[in-house]
């Protein structure tokens, strides 16, 4: 028992530093911004409790609440869904022995390196109406391609396909590191078996890799929910409001317009919303999800 | 025993001799905070400071940069208590911060000493007012001209723009001459470049071609008036019908600004543009000139740069003090000289120190002079909520008209609808 106790301590002295800091800096924050939730709080002069009037406003009189959570989910389902297919593909591509592989690993993940304002202006190049890369190669073969960043329609599937920029990242890393965490024996049993390669990415690779994917998905739902900075600098949520994203619209509430009460509740049903999604996951994954020793 | 006492006493009086000593030679530390990202002017600022001390002995500066998220930051500083004593502002954030009571009126300080204020453009210092009155000193004022590529007029056998050119008639003329597309019928050359932005480049012009958007008290707004939708469909005219002005989908990922680069002949923007990117052009000749009138007069923005003291300020007078340095001649030739923006005070901006400076292209600067003298500004963004209706209300209906999609008609019935619910009309 007094071990126990000791070891307890001794655990939460060494995790204190994440700790404090998350104390601190996270969940302060978050105690305060739901207190701010509920206040008429205009940043420069002190809150004034209103109760529920922000929520009750956000649902009942706010239309671009509603406009940018769908462009954000829009945004979501895209990028997630493709993004994993492609950092998944990725992985495999990368994980067969060839010479140089450890070459062509950091090459595919450099491009998550490049600073968001970099990044920006290549691909207000790349999307370029006239003489972008992207149009100039759809011209070739014919097809008249669209104003992107420009077009009501288009700006969000541009930000997706931007998006994609990143599978080489850290979520190809986690599923590559899944691969390469797959016995060989199974592979080799397979092969006795002569299956062909689909049945062994199916019933091999997949159940196993699953973990791996189920966490790259989880997590990449929950930052695509965040995403802010490309479209606060590349279109500021133009044209037309078509890629106001949920946290530019609340970052514009709380430091342009001064509405630092109401774009705390913005925050705050988003967290519920992320966090209903993220259970959800959890209640789906019983189905698809393989653990080890199950 | 009396060791003891005498220590005690020893103690007692060091204690009061240092209290008083410090309050003696005691110097004040202010703190200013300077939304700059250009490291040059940062030092010029702590120059300028230094120059400060000399003056005043008993204050030092301490100057602070935040170059990103400035705003933000300003008023995360002032929320929590830990507000500068002297600040840079874009007069356009004067009104959302005097309305929550953020900045230190400056009528006070100016009746107490009688200030004299005439040294300042008038329009710059009504535009540094909040409800008639004072908030902030002018640091720079910032009128648009219109800029315009030499080569490209005399290519087309052009004259220059002038002084008493129209928005309707001349300057549209010029730039469908100017626009030219090759043999296959693609672009290689726009008449004109309008930003977007409402508040600083697309107001003034609708002003001028007899629009507005909030009547004269701005207690209503006014943007459905037949002479508002005809200017804001004059505008959109410019991409869809008449295209002569570059889209915004073709200047993006170009390598430069679209005049820097010469495919544009004419293009409205400020001073620091000429620091910023116009002062490298090699390869053609350009010139600026006053922008054009139109039915509705002769209009410019309203934008300047601002000098305040946060309501918060532990050291007002000081700051007070650093403030009046900072518009003498003296602190104003610094700033001028270096090129970077144009000087608040009168006799400066109308002396050869602006208008020829010993570096720098050779330019019409007496445009800029005549922009702030010879136009009205236009007063939107002295308006506390006009931020909301602008981004709000407004960018999202232009965006609209803009492409082609809706009509000028429809979409500011809109806006007028929704921006006097913001702005309170029944």
């Amino acid at each position: 028992m007094k071990l126990k106790k000791r070891e307890a301590i001794l655990g939460y002295f060494y995790i204190s530093p994440w700790l404090i800091g998350f104390l601190i800096f996270v969940a302060g924050p978050m105690i305060a911004s739901l207190y701010f939730s509920f206040c008429d709080y205009q940043l420069l002069i002190p809150p004034k409790w209103i109760g529920i009037n922000n929520y009750v406003r956000i649902f009942s009189d706010d239309p671009l609440f509603m406009k940018s959570l769908w462009n954000t989910l829009y945004y979501t389902v895209g990028s997630v869904i493709l993004g994993v297919i492609g950092s998944l593909i990725l992985a495999v591509l990368l994980n067969q022995r060839v010479r140089g592989e450890t070459i062509f690993r950091s090459m595919f993940y450099l491009p998550t390196l490049t600073p968001a304002v970099a990044m920006a202006i290549l691909w207000g190049w790349l999307f370029n109406t006239e003489f972008g890369l992207i149009n100039r190669t759809l011209a070739r073969i014919g097809i008249q391609g669209p104003a992107w960043l420009y077009s009501t329609e288009w700006v969000i599937p541009s930000f997706i396909i931007m998006s994609l920029w990143g599978i080489g990242g850290s979520r190809m890393i986690i599923l590559l590191a899944g691969l390469q965490g797959i016995p060989q024996e199974l592979y080799d049993a397979a092969e006795v078996d002569g299956v062909n390669w689909w049945t062994r990415f199916r019933y091999v690779t997949f159940p196993l890799l699953s973990p791996s994917l189920f966490f790259v998905t989880v997590t990449g739902i929950i930052s695509s929910f965040q995403v802010f900075t490309t479209s606060y600098i590349m279109t500021s949520g133009g044209p037309a409001n078509a890629s106001l994203f949920y946290v530019l619209y609340l970052y514009r509430n709380a430091f342009e317009y001064f509405k630092m009460g109401y774009a705390s509740a913005l925050a705050w049903i988003l967290f519920i919303i992320v966090i209903i999604l993220t259970l959800l996951q959890f209640r789906l994954a019983g189905k698809w999800v393989y653990y080890g020793g199950q | 025993m009396k060791a003891r006492q005498l220590f005690q006493v020893l103690i007692l009086v060091l204690i009061i001799f240092g209290l008083q000593g410090n309050y003696a030679f005691s110097k004040v530390t202010i703190q200013y905070l300077s939304h700059t990202t250009d490291i040059s002017e940062l030092n010029l600022y702590k120059e300028l400071g230094l120059m400060f001390t000399k003056k005043n002995p008993d204050i030092e500066v301490e100057i602070t940069s935040v170059p990103e998220r400035f705003y933000e930051q300003l008023q995360i500083m002032i929320a929590s208590g830990m507000s500068p004593d002297a600040n840079f502002l874009a007069n356009w954030y004067l009104p959302p911060f005097v309305e929550r009571g953020a900045i230190t009126c400056l009528d006070p300080f100016v009746e107490r000493e009688k200030y004299n204020l005439s040294k300042f453009f008038p329009n710059t210092v009504d535009a540094c007012k909040v409800g008639g009155k004072l908030y902030g000193l002018p640091r720079h004022p910032s009128p648009a001209v219109l800029y315009y590529n030499k080569d490209l007029f005399d290519n087309a056998g052009l004259k220059y723009p002038n002084d008493n050119w129209t928005w309707e008639k001349d300057f549209l003329e010029a730039a469908r001459k100017l626009t030219k597309t090759d043999d296959k019928g693609r672009y290689i050359q726009w008449g004109t470049y309008i930003s977007r932005d409402i508040s600083h480049n697309l107001l003034p012009i609708i002003y001028s071609l007899g629009g507005r958007i909030l009547d004269k008290d701005m207690k209503k707004c006014v943007i459905d008036s037949p002479e508002s939708v005809a200017a804001i469909q004059w505008l959109a005219d410019l991409w869809i019908t008449h295209k002569v002005a570059i889209t915004p989908d073709l200047t993006a990922g170009l390598a430069g600004d679209p005049f820097v680069l010469g495919k544009v002949a004419m293009v409205p923007n400020i001073y620091p543009f000429i620091i910023q990117q116009a002062q490298f052009i090699k390869d053609f000749k350009w010139d600026v000139v006053i922008l054009p009138k139109g039915k509705g007069g002769r209009w410019n923005r309203a934008g300047v740069g601002v000098h305040t003291i946060p309501a918060g300020a532990k050291h007002p007078e000081e700051a007070w003090k650093w403030l009046k340095f900072l518009a003498t001649e003296e602190a104003q030739l610094k700033i001028a000289e270096s090129g970077l923006v144009m000087p608040s005070l009168r006799v400066l901006a109308s002396s050869p120190k602006f208008l020829k400076p010993s570096k720098g292209p050779e330019i019409n600067r007496k445009a800029f002079v005549d922009a702030l003298t010879k136009s009205k500004l236009v007063q939107e963004i002295l308006h506390p909520k006009w931020s909301e209706i602008e981004t709000q209300i407004i960018v999202p209906e232009f965006d609209l008209v803009f492409l082609g999609k809706k009509s000028a008609g429809e979409a500011c019935k809109k806006i007028a609808v929704e921006a006097n619910k913001v702005l309170g009309v029944k």
